[in-house]
């Protein structure tokens, strides 16, 4: 039975009676909480929403591989019904969908902490720990901690808060005196209903229980069977009566099932969660164990030191109100810094800005991190897409692998490369990466709305037709879908649609293996099927600046005429200048000039490389200093196999 | 009775009330007034002489009795359909629907096929035009859609894996089966239960449950096949390939091969895939040995597809010759590559293989020979036929045909012929 405390004095406000319906509640200590809890819980909702923005875990990105998939009807429901832990899935694939809308994505997951927390804090009211009351500030802290680290975990959260809701309701239902039978039902109904509907999560409750019962309340037979039907129950319901397999009839739902641990994306800071779930029964444990082997003479002559000293500093209870709070947000700031990681924001900003195709905003955010691949892959993309590609691509520090992302690294990163291998006309590697990624990531709905683009590009209607089927029972693309299957109806070959007109204007007709490929002779293919394809066009005279082959690069240029320009961009006339200086052959300038600013420049680069004596090692920080995004800086410093 | 309870079962009466003039109102809910078309006004619908358009294209087919109801949707326009199945014994069954999808009562479909084994059933699609003046009411009457009923059942069951069409990623995998009575689906294994592994190739002994074998890739648990045998699941530390159970239960051919993915830059499909090398080989299920022989495995020959026929004395199987050498790299005459279909005796006492013989030539059909699969009379052999390759699911090209095995030992030529269920997309027999 829990203890009672002796009145003390009327300056700190102790708990008092053992039995929680009759606790004495402070009137404006019901408001003050509330306050703190609201004003917590707007910052947290706003630091949501603004700063972190949960449409960048909504993606679709690589890096988070078990986002659900969401469709409307009966049909989809009715798949959870059939294991355990289905309709928290179901509920979580649901709200988690509202993570499209910045806004209501906050919301959801403000409310959900909200709730852990108010359950966190009912629970330990009840159990007469209301000293701990301020943990329940711990599982919003630990999921600011995992929304700022871009992860996702909300179906384990959320069914950790079924568990501790049942946790309070068995606790409730089993107030003092109930009898043990009257319990052991309880425990057994609730058992059986949570672990229905989270799975694996049940543990959770189960040993919140079973600690409850052998340590607070010493019922020791019944905790020991407690602990005989946590190990039952699931077995029988799950993998006899569903018929799961054991190891999914255990840890399903939970932090420790294969499909998180055996998954690195999927495990990103697990530990949060372990944590989230180990906190209170660690709490409950501890309090029990220091009862049990504290000295109560020390225990008071240490508490009446402690009250002796903060005597002056809490003396007002509106002043001990402040001093809390700001320790709180003090406490959440501090830990919202520390996990603050920009190179993560600036990947998952790229991957929605590449995928949402918003090239100002991309081209803002790539100049935080301009040393990764992808960053520097997404910004050549939306510098092409904003016709600045031959202008200002050496503004980023450029790799010949750029461009494809062709290294080993990101040999299985299918989605980021679907983007520019569908702009480009390359819709059967773009096909295939998406095919891959609906494995990788899920029915993600970007990713069926670029399949059935492809498909109805390719005339495959039958197979657009079921990705858009698919995609008109989504939340948030069913209008797309249903606007392309009535267009079907009305316009069947889509003579109309501009953007399959294009991409059947420069998608590749001739057959080859991919591995057959490399990237220029899949870009002359490109441009074999359509001298027009700018895209095509502008990678290819990239690719060869990239690699330093300026003799193609020159062959190439009568192409210009292909697309109506009267003038060289920026950077070809800076290739062009060193290509003439290099091999000293002329180059054919097909009608144009090269202008006076761009021979100025590389006059200036020659200039300031003659002062340090040709040494470009010497003059690498001058040159780095007027020139670094010239063709000519990267031509003799970053070249590759002459990286400095 | 006290208050409180008087208020409840007024509450819960009028609840009752509400929802059984509901549930009335819907069901004889006739959208505006309009009348249905019966016996009685057929007259007065307008006859549109020609079928209608539905998807699927069930017209002019034979139904087994015994399979779940053929559900369909009328590519027609309307407000309202109204369809009706009859046939000559038993009663009509009449559908109406507000949406063009026809969903057929189960055990009324049931009832009519199995009274009417033999017999034809004819399908008479009613369509509502889709803005009838405020008084007039429209129904417009398609020509008849025939189909033919069986007298004989199907096999009750239908197994398959069921995965994304990828092939380097996977996640949540598993072989399910159908029963086809009805639209039940059940598991019988997923990848769930080896920790997310991978598993395809699975064959059953005489079309029997109580001998199967599914082969299964996982990381942590090894590539290998799982026998499963009156009850007992046993590991088989190797992977079986393709195979094919001995109709005696106690052995398995199999292939074993090195496929290469190929990715299509330009074709309808996108993924190929080759075997840069295979050949046959047999797992004797009391001896857990695995064995091969010159006959099924030749050096220069790439052997795949076993299949046995009904007695057990012949290993049908697909060969092509192997003309590049060794190694990952993709020939680039790939799409040369044409296997014939060929066969050899083999007696299962003495465990001796008879040489080969050729049944059909790649070279005399001019296509890629794949795929046997025999029927259990042993009379009759389909298979598929591709441009080339032997991996064709993703083909278009790839056509089913059937040979008459009885026939052929008869007059002695293989004379085969191109089925008619074939269209312009890929079919193949399964493995």
């Amino acid at each position: 039975m829990p203890h009672s405390r002796p009145k003390s004095s009327r300056r700190i406000a102790v708990s008092q009676s053992g039995k929680p319906e009759t606790a004495e509640r402070h009137p404006s200590r019901g408001l003050e909480g509330l306050l703190r809890d609201v004003l917590f819980f707007v910052f947290f909702y706003f630091y949501l929403w603004l700063c972190v923005d949960l449409r960048l875990i909504y993606g679709p990105t690589e890096a988070i591989t078990n986002f659900p998939v969401f469709y409307k009807g009966w049909a989809f429901f009715r798949t959870f019904l059939s294991y355990p832990g289905g309709l928290i899935e179901y509920a979580a694939a649901f709200l988690s969908q509202l993570f499209y809308i910045g806004w209501a994505g906050a919301l959801v997951v403000t409310i959900q902490a909200w709730l852990l927390s108010a359950c966190v804090g009912c629970i330990l009211r009840t159990i007469n720990l209301s000293r701990f009351c301020w943990l329940r500030f711990l599982p919003p802290i630990l999921l600011l901690v995992a929304y700022t680290q871009y992860t996702y975990h909300f179906s384990m959260v959320l069914a950790s808060l079924v568990a501790l809701l049942f946790v309070y309701l068995y606790l409730r239902t089993t107030l003092p005196p109930t009898p043990k039978h009257r319990r052991l039902v309880a425990f057994l109904v609730l058992s059986v209903i949570l672990y229905t509907i989270a799975a694996g999560t049940y543990g959770l409750f189960a040993v919140v229980c079973v600690t409850y019962e052998l340590l607070f309340g010493r019922r020791w037979l019944l905790g020991i069977s407690y602990l005989l039907w946590a190990a039952a129950i699931p077995y029988v319901e799950g993998v006899a009566i569903f018929g799961v397999s054991i190891f999914n009839a255990f840890s399903h739902l939970s932090p420790f099932s294969w499909q998180i641990v055996s998954f690195e994306k999927r495990g990103s800071f697990i530990v949060l969660v372990y944590i989230l779930y180990a906190f209170l029964p660690l709490t409950i444990l501890a309090t029990a164990l220091l009862r049990k082997f504290q000295n109560p003479k020390i225990q008071n002559r240490i508490t009446s030191l402690l009250l002796k000293r903060m005597k002056f500093t809490i003396n007002s209870p509106a002043l001990r109100w402040i001093i809390e709070s700001l320790v709180l947000f003090a406490i959440a700031s501090t830990v919202v810094i520390l996990s603050y990681d920009s190179k993560k924001k600036t990947l998952f900003l790229t991957d929605y800005y590449a995928s949402h195709r918003m090239w100002p905003l991309l081209l803002k955010v790539c100049k935080r991190h301009p040393n990764d691949y992808f960053v520097v892959h997404a910004a050549n993309r939306a510098l092409y897409h904003t016709g600045r590609l031959s202008y200002d691509m050496f503004s980023w520090p450029q790799h010949p692998n750029t461009l494809f992302l062709s290294t080993r690294d990101y040999r299985t990163s299918y989605w980021r490369k679907s983007f520019v291998y569908l702009d480009i006309g390359l819709l059967n590697i773009a096909e295939n990466g998406l095919t891959e990624s609906l494995e990788g990531m899920g029915e993600r709905p970007e990713i069926l709305k670029r399949l059935a683009l492809i498909h109805m590009a390719k005339a495959d209607y039958d197979s657009a037709r079921i990705f858009l089927g698919a995609l008109s029972k989504t939340m948030f693309h069913d209008d797309w879908a249903n606007e392309y299957l009535e267009r079907l109806k009305s316009d069947p070959d889509l003579s109309q649609d501009k953007q399959i007109q294009h991409l059947r204007s420069v998608c590749m007709k001739k057959d080859y293996d991919l591995t057959d490929l490399n990237i220029e002779t899949m870009l002359l293919h490109l441009l074999e099927k359509n001298r027009e394809n700018r895209m095509a066009f502008e990678y290819l005279m990239s690719w060869y600046l990239l690699t330093g082959r300026l003799e193609k690069f020159v062959q190439n240029l009568d192409r210009l005429d292909d697309f109506g320009l009267s003038a060289f961009p920026r950077l070809y006339e800076e290739a062009m200048l060193v290509y003439v200086y290099s091999s000293r052959r002329p180059v054919n300038l097909h009608g144009r000039q090269v202008s006076a600013e761009s021979r100025q420049r590389f006059n200036g680069f020659n200039q300031l490389l003659n002062d340090y004596g040709k040494d470009s090692q010497a003059a690498l920080p001058a040159l780095a200093k007027r020139y670094w995004n010239t063709y000519f800086f990267y031509y003799v410093y970053e070249r590759q196999g002459r990286r400095q | 009775m006290s208050k409180r309870y008087r208020y409840v079962f007024m509450l819960l009466t009028s609840v009752i009330l509400s929802a059984g003039v509901l549930v009335y109102a819907v069901r004889h809910s006739t959208g505006g007034g309009l009348l249905l078309p019966d016996d009685s006004n057929l007259d007065q619908c307008n006859s549109i002489d020609r079928p209608p358009k539905i998807h699927p294209d069930y017209c002019g087919t034979v139904i087994p009795p015994n399979i779940a109801p053929l559900n369909f949707l009328v590519e027609e326009s309307g407000s309202q359909y109204c369809v009706r199945i009859r046939s000559k014994k038993s009663r009509t069954i009449q559908i109406v629907s507000r949406s063009p999808k026809i969903t057929i009562p189960q055990s009324q479909w049931h009832e009519l096929l199995n009274a009417n084994r033999g017999e034809q059933v004819n399908v008479d699609v009613f369509v509502e035009t889709a803005n009838p003046p405020a008084t007039a009411v429209q129904w417009n009457r398609f020509s008849a859609i025939t189909n033919q009923i069986a007298k004989e059942d199907i096999d009750g069951f239908l197994v398959y894996r069921r995965i994304h069409p990828g092939h380097g990623t996977w996640r949540k995998m598993g072989i399910y089966q159908r029963d086809l009575h009805r639209f039940d689906e059940s598991l019988i294994l997923d990848n769930d239960y080896f920790k997310g592994g991978c598993l395809n190739c699975h064959a059953f002994c005489n079309h029997r449950t109580n001998k199967i074998s599914i082969d299964i890739r996982s990381a942590r648990y090894g590539t290998s096949a799982l026998l499963v045998q009156d009850g007992a699941a046993e590991k088989v530390d190797t992977k079986l390939g393709f195979f094919s159970w001995h109709p005696s239960g106690r052995l398995i051919a199999c292939s074993i091969f090195k496929p290469r993915l190929l990715i299509h830059t330009a074709r309808n499909y996108v993924q190929d895939i080759l075997e840069l090398d295979s050949l046959l080989a047999y797992y004797i299920v009391d001896a857990k040995t695995l064995k091969t022989s010159p006959q099924i495995s030749k050096k220069d020959r790439l052997e795949t597809y076993p299949a046995w026929s009904a007695d057990g004395r012949y290993l049908y199987f697909c060969s092509a010759p192997l003309t590049w050498p060794a190694g990952n790299i993709i020939p680039n005459n790939f799409d040369e590559i044409k296997y014939d279909l060929v066969r050899v005796s083999y007696d299962i006492d003495r465990d001796e293989w008879g040489s080969q013989e050729s049944v059909l030539s790649a070279k005399d059909t001019g296509r890629s020979i794949l795929l046997p699969r025999i029927s259990p009379d042993g009379r009759w052999l389909l298979f598929c036929m591709s441009d080339y390759g032997a991996w064709v699911v993703h083909h278009p090209d790839s056509d089913l045909y059937m040979l008459d095995l009885e026939a052929a030992q008869q007059t002695g030529e293989y004379e085969y012929r191109r089925l008619k269920i074939n269209s312009d997309k890929s079919e193949i027999s399964h493995t």
